[in-house]
């Protein structure tokens, strides 16, 4: 099952599929780290560029597309919200474009290498990487098993909306719009029910095999990363700290939102 | 050895016991069954012995519950653990990881076992339960039978010398059961002691040592197996047959008597792009009929019943319904699909309401009486008031079927309705479907559960279907008309029935 479950397979000549994931998940801290650091669209861009390359190299065109689409809706909405609260309150919105650029160029850059992620890597992949880092039990319990129930929570949905097809009531946008109390219900009823009883399930299992007895883990089997990872890791640092240089020159650091 | 002396059990905020004055010795190379009717309190017991009782739902134990020798209530639940391996009914809520060696080692790096260790002992039980070839597989691809096999592998690769399942044959075809039992009986002979909680008997005759039958949380009766053989106690704890012939021999493809058929022509299906599942193949689906649909676990029975109703796309094929060339999808609007898992499927504030939501427009001026009455049909009148989502399993999986006929389809399509029934209500289950197809519908069953079959079924389909040469629509000689069904009929007789209708 892969990462994005859109697709159980990899295209031929997938460059992130060649990544070890621990590397595909350390591309994506830099890459958030940049996204929180950076402000300034010009240190902003290299990294953007190299990011559209990386996640273009899975060769999952159409669904980058799609995605990019989704964002492109979001950002639309956004703006046009923006617009009426000018409208309403001019002093609460500014309508410059850099206010809307710098955000922009950061969301694109998180979902290059999110994409990147998503469309190459398995979610036993994931588990294993979680594995190998040793991580605290708080930590790496409540996120394997967050990571190993999205297929089962995914297909959950899947079945509810065939229930609700089969039951008469399919949940259009129009009856969405008409009938927003009742689209919740039918929808998040049984996904509530379904997860809490999982939930319960899984604590039980746990208990029985023992998870939590110690702090950490020992893996039985260890990851090893090909130089390859090791290159591609060494190149996202440096062309992180070229960026950041580019911005201690012409835009000096910033946390905000500009 | 697992033993119980004088032991009972409640649940927090819960005055009566679930469990009283429980005596119950499972000696090792023995395999003792525990069964009775829902609710009677066998789960209760399960926890009692694998201390999910005390650790988990925090309740009140008495008497003395031993493991091994050792006292449940002195230990925590990951160390009994290692005393007594529990299999739950459905494996897959219970593994961790996402490939079958990951989740055999789950348990041994928790217990920081050697990385060496754990490697030997995943390698012995692959061994022992035949898991080789599939080490490295996905779990979300296996089978029920196998998901089966490695849940027990992965608890017997740390080494308890007791086992307790609950409700093991519910998801499995008859011959992963019998894989199952055969698996079993080596365990036994190796002195592993072993707690079997189950509906259904038949597959226990021959290995079975001892039966224990529980009834409003106290065990009634215990002896060998063939105490259950005694009719008398079967209907008094209502309890499933002890001795089953498998009816699938004697269970004949459907024949065409009176011409009110829907027919799915030329379909051809893939999951993906894997191999067609379904390629070319035509079926005709009488009306007036309960069809069994068979065929193993995985060979595509769900995803034909999808298919029939345009909840999956089949990428060809065409159904002929009323003389008519249809589209699956408008089949939907006639028909009921009851899905295995209920819990998708309830989506209102109470039983009543849910009832009264899936009534047809022409019954909406009486629908309360209408509602009450198909509650009491399927006895859960009592329960009309409660939210459905508190139901147990087997009043959830009554309800829903109530739904589903509350709709009044020409089509019911069931999906393991009888999954963890106990006898009654199989019976009531099979008794309804039977009385909803004489009154003209099309009844398609899926099931395992040998005994629903032969008693529910008139005849059935087995799948895999086999390819057909191209059907022309019309298909053979029939005239449009001879296509009709006795939708209108049928309908009159129900108004006929229904006072105020």
């Amino acid at each position: 099952m892969q990462a994005s479950f859109i697709s159980n397979t990899n295209p031929p000549g997938s460059f992130p599929a060649t990544l070890d994931v621990r590397t595909k998940l350390f591309l994506c801290v830099l890459s958030s780290l940049s996204a929180i650091i950076l402000s300034s669209p010009l240190a902003l861009a290299p990294l953007l560029a190299v990011s559209a390359l990386y996640a273009l190299s899975s060769k999952n065109i159409k669904k980058i597309l799609i995605a990019y689409v989704v964002i492109f809706l979001m950002l639309g909405v956004s703006t046009i919200f923006i617009v009426l609260l000018r409208l309403v309150c001019p002093e609460l919105a500014a309508m410059e474009f850099r206010n809307f650029l710098t955000p922009f160029l950061r969301i694109i850059l998180m979902l290059n290498v999110v994409l990147g992620l998503a469309l190459s890597s398995r979610v036993q992949s994931l588990l294993m990487a979680l594995k190998s880092l040793r991580l605290p039990s708080l930590i790496y319990i409540p996120t394997s098993v967050m990571i190993r129930f999205i297929p089962t929570f995914l297909n959950d949905a899947k079945q509810v909306l065939q229930a609700l097809k089969i039951r008469g009531y399919p949940l259009t946008p129009r009856t969405m719009f008409m009938h927003p109390l009742h689209s919740l219900r039918v929808l998040f009823v049984p996904l509530v029910f379904r997860a809490l009883r999982s939930s319960d399930d899984l604590a039980m299992a746990a208990e029985l095999k023992g998870v939590g007895l110690s702090n950490s883990i020992v893996p039985y089997r260890q990851q090893t990363l090909q130089s390859r990872d090791l290159a591609v890791s060494a190149f996202a640092v440096l062309l992180a700290t070229a960026s950041f240089t580019i911005q201690a020159y012409h835009g000096g650091f910033s946390m905000g939102m500009h | 050895m697992i033993r119980l002396q004088d032991a009972s059990f409640s649940y927090p905020f819960h005055s009566e016991p679930a469990v009283k004055g429980a005596n119950l010795t499972v000696a090792p190379g023995e395999i003792v069954l525990l069964t009775g009717p829902s609710g009677c309190g066998k789960s209760t017991m399960v926890r009692m012995i694998n201390g999910l009782g005390l650790h988990h739902f925090r309740g009140n134990l008495s008497g003395q519950v031993t493991v091994g020798g050792r006292q449940v209530s002195e230990l925590e639940a990951a160390d009994i653990s290692t005393l007594v391996g529990t299999l739950f009914q459905d494996p897959e809520s219970q593994f961790f990881a996402l490939d079958v060696c990951d989740e055999i080692a789950m348990g041994h790096e928790w217990r920081q076992t050697p990385p060496r260790e754990t490697e030997r002992r995943i390698q012995h039980v692959a061994d022992e339960f035949g898991l080789n070839p599939i080490l490295d597989r996905s779990i979300l691809t296996l089978s029920e039978g196998q998901k089966q096999k490695v849940a027990l592998a992965s608890i017997m690769s740390l080494g308890p010398r007791a086992l307790i399942l609950d409700e093991p044959t519910a998801n499995l075809d008859p011959e992963s059961t019998e894989a199952l039992a055969k698996t079993l009986s080596a365990l036994k002979a190796k002195g592993v002691a072993i707690l079997i909680v189950d509906h259904r008997l038949y597959w226990l005759r021959g290995l079975a040592d001892k039966v224990a039958v529980m009834d409003k949380g106290q065990i009634v009766a215990q002896g060998p197996f063939e105490l259950v053989d005694d009719a008398s106690l079967r209907r008094r704890y209502g309890l499933r047959k002890s001795h089953v012939v498998d009816p699938r021999p004697e269970l004949l493809p459907p024949e065409l008597t009176n011409g009110h058929t829907i027919s799915l022509c030329n379909l051809t299906y893939a999951h993906g792009r894997q191999e067609p599942i379904f390629s070319n193949v035509s079926m005709d689906l009488p009306m007036g009929q309960v069809i069994g649909l068979l065929g193993a676990n995985g060979v595509g029975k769900t995803t034909l019943a999808m298919l029939l109703t345009g909840l999956n796309k089949a990428e060809k094929g065409y159904l002929v319904i009323d003389g008519q060339k249809r589209k699956p999808s408008e089949l939907l609007n006639r028909a009921s699909v009851i899905l295995q898992n209920t819990d998708h499927q309830l989506h209102m504030k109470t039983v009543l309401d849910e009832i009264i939501a899936s009534l047809p427009r022409e019954k909406k001026p009486d629908q309360k009486r209408h509602a009450l009455t198909l509650l009491a049909k399927y006895n859960i009148a009592h329960l009309a008031q409660r939210h459905p989502q508190s139901l147990s399993g087997g009043e959830k999986q009554r309800l829903v079927i109530a739904c589903g006929e509350a709709k009044d389809p020409d089509v019911l399509i069931l999906d393991e309705p009888s999954s963890g029934l106990d006898g009654a209500n199989m019976q009531l289950i099979a008794d309804c479907a039977r009385e909803f197809a004489q009154r003209g519908a099309c009844v398609l069953l899926i099931s395992h559960d040998l005994e629903l079959l032969g008693t529910a079924c008139w005849c059935a389909l087995t799948l895999p279907l086999k390819t057909t040469t191209h059907k022309e629509f019309p298909h053979d000689n029939k005239t449009a008309a001879e296509y009709h069904p006795r939708k209108d009929s049928r309908k009159s007789q129900h108004h006929d029935r229904c006072p105020g209708s």
